[in-house]
């Protein structure tokens, strides 16, 4: 028999009960080799305490190698004491190895029928595995059998493709509601907030709208996937009709046209275009009243989202902001960040006092663009919107914002902050407009 | 020194840490006039600098709230902290 052991070298995998059941199965009568791949912290104790010409310590080599090795085994030998879900085993079963492992409550007894395709045994039952190993050598037809049995389950479970699909399938439930999806041009979010017919305004600045869900088909090709028409609107939809709450969702860049053009903004949008899903709206009014704080009346809406044209919101992100918001009602806004949060589970109600801690005595939470937030329309009429102090107002009015209201921490990664090219914020002017108004981050 | 002094303290010298920082990512880029202009504009004097110039003292445990509300499954407080 030809046996394998993949894994850190640690006696939490239960590398020491290798050579007893090494001694067990010679005691059988069993003639076997073992391969051992790997390293880790109790390697040297491990080779101290189990020698012969029959055992091969491989240590670290590379994936294509292991998998090539595990081809030319019969079994997968896992005693470990804890697992998560151990690829190694995975990836052994995929190679038609069949495997002998601990029962333990993880993806271990998730993957393996014990009888069919592999053998589960209790954690230190060293007398079992060696049983488990010596009926395999005995019946070398039953061997074959749990071999193929391990190499299906694989392909049918754990294939790279399927996962996809049902990560896919997941993430689309997870955003989406019972009602059915509405054409885009049919969305609250559109009709309301910037203006039904303003793709015809004559004053103007670029509106790009559901540029998200743009990005995310292009993504979605560009990896193979399908995209999903529709996914956003159904998150939005959702508030819609099952709290009667409305989600105004404002995209917008900056108040100067010039600096509008130095981003490139306007070229970004017209990208898209050609996506029926995409429109680009011109309507600098708009834009102009949010930015001072005052949401213009087509906008009644409860909650409101001002994002930059040039980011991107992946689909489910309004589903989880407004869920944080319904948690926390004392909440003036939900936060999202490029990182998880520290400390807790999200949502996390950062009160004032909260906030000045992790600003100035951990690792920060104000540097967040527009796009990171979602506000209760009032709050943020109150709060007056984001200042004109430029590179700054956004720093400034999470300064104001979280010094006033309680801040739903949300979870990380909802929004893609793109950098790019030509970006204003990359410029040398920027940095001295930064080094220019910073100053009032130090006082007191 | 009351607790509260203490942590101004330490957010004093962990933002001084942190401009310091963008003024020298200035210099090791070879854009001395930012980095001049940077600490013509610091709001730290001299004095200052050489008081709170320090590494940071960061925790990753700041404005982590340490109670839970069981009625909402939310965390809520920080420990031993007061809410404004």
């Amino acid at each position: 028999m030809r046996l394998l052991f993949v894994g850190r070298l640690h006696r939490d995998k239960g590398v020491f009960d290798l050579p007893l059941i090494d001694r067990a199965l010679d005691d059988r009568g069993i003639a076997v080799t073992w391969t051992v791949i790997g390293t880790g912290p109790d390697e040297p104790a491990l080779r101290d305490a189990w020698t012969g010409a029959h055992v091969s310590f491989l240590r670290r080599r590379a994936h294509e190698e292991v998998l090539a090795i595990a081809a030319d085994h019969d079994a997968f030998v896992l005693p470990s004491r804890f697992e998560g879900f151990p690829l190694a085993l995975l990836e052994a079963m995929g190679a038609g190895v069949v495997p002998v492992a601990t029962r333990l409550e993880s993806g271990v007894a998730e993957s393996i029928t014990d009888g069919t395709t592999g053998f589960l045994r209790e954690a230190g039952d060293i007398a079992g595995f060696a049983d488990a190993i010596a009926a395999l050598d005995r019946d070398r037809a039953r061997l074959a059998s749990m071999a193929d049995s391990a190499r299906r389950h694989v392909a049918a479970h754990h294939d790279m493709r399927t996962c996809t699909d049902a990560y896919q399938a997941l993430f689309r439930a997870t955003a989406s509601c019972d009602v059915p999806v509405r054409p885009m041009s049919s969305c609250r979010t559109a009709r309301g907030s910037i203006g039904a017919g303003s793709r015809t305004s004559p004053c103007g600045r670029s509106r790009l709208i559901r540029r998200a869900q743009g990005e995310w088909s292009d993504a979605g090709r560009a990896a193979g996937l399908g995209a999903d028409d529709g996914v956003q609107p159904r998150a939005l939809h959702r508030r819609r009709h099952r709290k009667r709450a409305r989600t105004d969702v404002h995209r917008l860049r900056a108040s100067r046209r010039r600096r509008l053009l130095h981003d490139s903004t306007v070229a970004i949008a017209r990208r898209y275009e050609s996506d029926p899903r995409v429109r680009v709206i011109v309507n600098e009014r708009i834009a102009a009243t949010i930015q001072t704080g005052i949401t213009p009346s087509r906008s009644p809406g409860t909650l409101l989202q001002v994002h930059d044209s040039d980011d991107v919101m992946y689909p489910h992100c309004l589903a989880v902001m407004v869920r944080a918001l319904d948690m926390i009602p004392e909440a003036g806004l939900a936060l999202s960040a490029h990182h998880a949060w520290s400390g807790a589970p999200t949502p996390i109600a950062s009160t004032p006092r909260l906030s000045y801690c992790r600003e100035f005595l951990g690792f920060g939470m104000f540097s967040q663009g527009p796009s990171n937030a979602l506000f209760r329309t009032d709050v943020f009429r109150a709060l007056g919107g984001f200042p004109e102090v430029g590179r700054t107002r956004n720093l400034a009015f999470w300064l104001h914002a979280c010094r006033t209201t309680t801040v739903a921490l949300a979870a990380a990664d909802l929004y893609w902050y793109r950098v790019h090219e030509g970006q204003h914020l990359r410029t040398a002017e920027s940095a001295f407009d930064l080094a220019a108004r910073r100053r009032f981050r130090g006082r007191r | 020194m009351s607790a509260r002094a203490g942590e101004r303290e330490v957010a004093k010298r962990n933002y001084a840490y942190g401009y310091a920082k963008g003024v020298v990512r200035a210099l090791m880029r070879g854009r001395l006039a930012l980095a001049a202009f940077r600490m013509r504009h610091s709001p730290l004097g001299a004095f200052e600098w050489l008081r709170y110039l320090r590494p940071p003292n960061r925790s990753g445990d700041a404005g982590v709230p340490m109670a839970a509300d069981p009625a909402r499954d939310i965390a809520v407080l920080a420990h031993g902290a007061q809410q404004h």
